[in-house]
């Protein structure tokens, strides 16, 4: 099925990364960050000095003590960082080659459809490779003693700048996605469905088989897994679950059983307008965003995002690329204090209001900045929020809600089938300058916990 | 500017955290950013956003108002000097009209200010538009003090008591022309009020309902002819006489997507569907009352319809606030008016009550509209 979109925008930012492809080998430090988990309790297997292989267990979930996080790149354990209560932020680990590696059991393609689903889960969680598993509602990590309706692998997000999936396909191959595909489909009795751009005809794509192909067009949030989710396997409730995982992140499952390896490298690619080399790299897990940027030129002051310039996070050169990132996406951060913006004519604004004279200019790409460009207000419903939101939620209606604890009104005005990446443009064109996303995502917080 | 902006930076420090003048720090900040964006920037992602904010929505509003505005003026003017040229007219309108406007904008701003102060926020930019709105729904003969008064009353008890911009029940505007209507109701209604030289001179809606068994139109006679009311050359409230000058700003506002056009068009629908209505049982059941038979036409350019429906119905924050509800909303206001001017015989503009009415009743619209959008979610997932 096609999923078309009507509502929703694609944002025209100066800053396109170029299709080029460059590699970069681990250097001399990776690191871990399990603060960056929603939810996750950290259990540290590893101290300080410790000789770890590629692949060793670094620490896991006390919740699901079957998954582990493994180190992306064998060396020694460096240092680790405590934050507040001893929660665990940072883990680094020096790098040595000759450190050695972490095998699994491995398997021909025709034996991958005769494994247990046990048996899969196990590799899974002891390899590291489980937490690229998300389920959906509350976009956690997937729980390995429970089984989702279906589980969607998006394969191209269609936010401002994210990796092109023809170069992701480019260096892998189809055997690999079909071995992921396998594995994923003895995890669940339902579909597993891929949703991939409607002018999309890879054959590396089509040619799948033991999947349900969909496609999607129309501007983002068309690309969000939140959207497919809706239109194919709706959340009805808090119980119901589904999983969803990156194209990506199938290949390395993949990999992992096809050779007993698992295969720590993925496509990233650099993007903004505050940073000079915009193109696609290969990189390790892990691997630190000074290293990726090592030979970009970055405005002063500009702000590292790591994910997308809409649901990414701040982050900065110190910090290894988050687990779930596939984009870092720098940005000017100077102060762009407008004399009398309210009432400039506005040829150079960005916006999807009528209130600019560059609604009538030809559309080009434009600079944009980390300005709130207004000041925060009470909601001021001009019915802008409603246009960029596709799904079959009121989206006013939900946010008052959740501001008002009402855990009843939230549930039944859809809660459970948000995420607060699909609320990104809401919050964006919001000239109340809310924290629309914050707000959904305290919702689901609370709704987790209350509902 | 490059001078604005070192001044203000080097007087910032007397308004933040310890400074002299801390507690004022609202006022610093209003004169900041209305000189110059704010500096906030994003914390999270979105890490970008739109160039639009309130201040630019609310003087857009503004802007949006000032045809029906100059007109106004130089409405008032004809009745002072009937001859001279079109600027002289207008000039003899501005010392009636400006007081009113500072009024308004200097005693709502003052209270704004206080409570600003005392809640510790930044200064909402609501009351630019609320501001505007009082002096053109008021008879150019009322007297400062009631203006003073009645913005009072408007931003105080309309609109501070529930929290502010944002959170208030009626239109505040609204709030202050009801408290003058019940308050010192001869200064707001009657024939003696809409003009400034003096003489009494009844608006055409009090003329079209001025006896009974006889018909609208036949009261209206030769008196006011329809162009000379779309043009707005009548006797009024400031700001309501010209439907064109209304219509150029609802052009605007549709234009820049700052007037929801469901309400405009559920508002206008609403009246022309029950002007239909009470014509035709005027006429079956032969009533002697003269304003079953208003024409639709008749009833969009007299009175504050036209004002109500372009500036007043659209308040985003007293109406409904989902795409069905506003339908409703506005379907609801058209219906109240044409009722209340035709049923209700002490009072023939409707246009102010219906739309405190209507906004009373906007969250229990937005509340059915929920309700029935929580339905069709479940029988999605019945199926």
């Amino acid at each position: 099925m096609n999923i078309h979109l009507k509502k929703g925008h694609d944002l025209k930012l100066a800053g396109k990364p170029t299709k080029q492809l460059n590699n970069i080998q681990p250097d001399t430090v990776v690191k871990l960050h399990p603060v960056e988990f929603p939810g996750l309790k950290p259990k540290l297997l590893v101290k300080e000095g410790d000789a770890v292989k590629k692949g060793s267990p670094i620490f896991f979930d006390k919740n699901h003590p079957k998954i582990m996080f493994t180190s992306p790149a064998g060396g020694r354990v460096e240092n680790i960082v405590f934050g507040e209560r001893r929660r665990i932020e940072i883990v680094e680990i020096a790098v040595d080659d000759n450190a050695g590696e972490m095998t699994f059991d491995s398997f021909t393609p025709d034996e991958l459809s005769g494994l247990t689903g046990e048996k899969i889960i196990s590799i899974l969680c002891t390899s590291g490779l489980w937490p690229t598993i998300r389920r959906r509602p509350f976009s956690k990590i997937a729980e390995p003693d429970k089984s989702p309706k279906s589980i969607f692998i998006s394969t191209m997000s269609t936010a401002p700048f994210a990796a092109d999936v023809e170069i992701i396909l480019e260096n892998t191959t189809e055997e690999k996605i079909q071995a992921g595909i396998d594995v994923l489909q003895s995890l669940t009795n339902g579909a597993v469905n891929l949703v991939s751009p409607k002018n999309d005809s890879n054959s590396k794509l089509t040619d799948l088989f033991n999947v349900q192909h969909h496609t999607y067009s129309g501007p983002h949030p068309s690309g969000n897994v939140g959207v497919h989710v809706s239109h194919i396997d709706p959340i009805k409730n808090k119980d119901d679950s589904i999983w969803y995982i990156s194209l990506q992140d199938v290949i390395s499952i993949g990999t992992l059983f096809l050779t007993g390896k698992v295969d720590y490298r993925k496509i990233i690619m650099v993007a903004g307008s505050a940073v000079s080399e915009k193109q696609h790299y290969s990189i390790n897990r892990g691997t630190l965003i000074s290293q990726i940027l090592n030979n970009n030129n970055l405005d002063t002051g500009a702000r590292i995002i790591s994910g997308d310039v809409l649901t990414g996070s701040i982050s900065n050169m110190d910090n290894a690329i988050g687990f779930y990132h596939e984009a870092i996406t720098v940005i000017p951060n100077v102060p762009d204090r407008v004399f009398m913006g309210w009432i400039s004519p506005g040829f150079s604004k960005y916006s999807l209001s009528n209130t600019f004279l560059s609604k009538i200019l030809p559309k080009r790409e434009q600079v944009l900045t980390s300005s709130m460009n207004g000041s925060k207000r009470a909601i001021l419903p001009i019915g802008a929020i409603e246009k960029v939101m596709p799904l079959n939620i009121l989206p006013t209606m939900l946010v008052k809600s959740i501001i008002a604890n009402d855990i009843e009104n939230m549930e039944q005005l859809g809660i459970y089938e948000c995420d607060a990446e699909d609320f990104a443009l809401c919050s964006f064109s919001d000239a109340s300058k809310m924290d629309i996303t914050g707000i959904i995502q305290n919702g689901l917080d609370f709704a987790e916990a209350e509902g | 500017m490059k001078f604005l902006r070192n001044l203000l930076d080097k007087v910032e420090p007397n308004f933040t955290g310890n400074g002299k003048y801390s507690k004022f720090y609202p006022l610093y900040e209003m004169a900041d950013t209305f000189l110059f964006t704010p500096a906030d920037k994003t914390r999270n992602g979105p890490h970008i956003r739109d160039a639009i904010d309130l201040k630019r929505v609310m003087s857009f509003v503004v802007i949006a108002m000032l045809p029906a505005l100059l007109f106004g003026i130089f409405n008032v003017g004809r009745q002072v000097s009937e001859s001279g040229t079109i600027i002289d007219i207008f000039l003899s309108g501005l010392p009636i009209v400006v007081p009113i406007i500072l009024t308004s904008y200097i005693v709502g701003g003052f209270w704004e200010m206080i409570f600003a102060v005392l809640r510790k926020h930044e200064i909402n930019e609501g009351f630019l538009v609320t501001g505007m709105l009082i002096p053109l729904v008021m008879p150019p003969t009322i007297p400062l003090w009631m203006v003073a008064l009645a913005t009072t009353f408007g931003v105080v008890i309309g609109k501070e008591i529930f929290g502010g911009t944002g959170y208030n029940i009626f239109n505040p505007a609204l709030v202050a022309r009801a408290f003058i209507f019940f308050a010192y109701p001869g200064a707001i209604s009657g024939d003696r009020v809409w003009t400034v030289d003096g003489l009494s001179q009844a608006t055409p809606l009090l003329q079209a309902s001025s006896e009974q068994g006889s018909k609208a139109l036949e009261l209206l006679g030769s008196q006011f002819n329809w162009w000379d009311m779309f043009y707005g050359f009548i006797p009024g409230s400031i700001g309501e006489t010209s439907t064109l000058a209304i219509l150029i700003g609802a052009v605007f506002l549709l234009i820049t997507r700052i007037g929801n056009w469901r309400i405009m068009a559920g508002t206008l629908l609403g009246m022309l569907l029950t002007a239909k209505l009470t014509n035709v049982f005027g006429e079956t059941v032969g009533s002697s009352n003269p304003m079953l038979f208003l024409p639709a036409e008749y009833h969009l350019v007299m009175g504050g319809f036209a004002f109500g429906l372009v500036f007043m119905a659209t308040d985003p924050v007293s109406a409904a606030q989902t795409d069905r509800g506003r339908w409703m909303y506005g379907l609801l206001i058209g219906f109240m008016c044409v009722i209340i001017r035709a049923i209700n015989p002490a009072y023939p503009e409707g246009m102010m009550l219906a739309i405190l009415f209507a906004n009373a009743f906007s969250p229990l619209i937005d509340y059915f509209v929920m309700k029935s959008h929580i339905k069709q979610r479940l029988k999605r997932f019945a199926a």
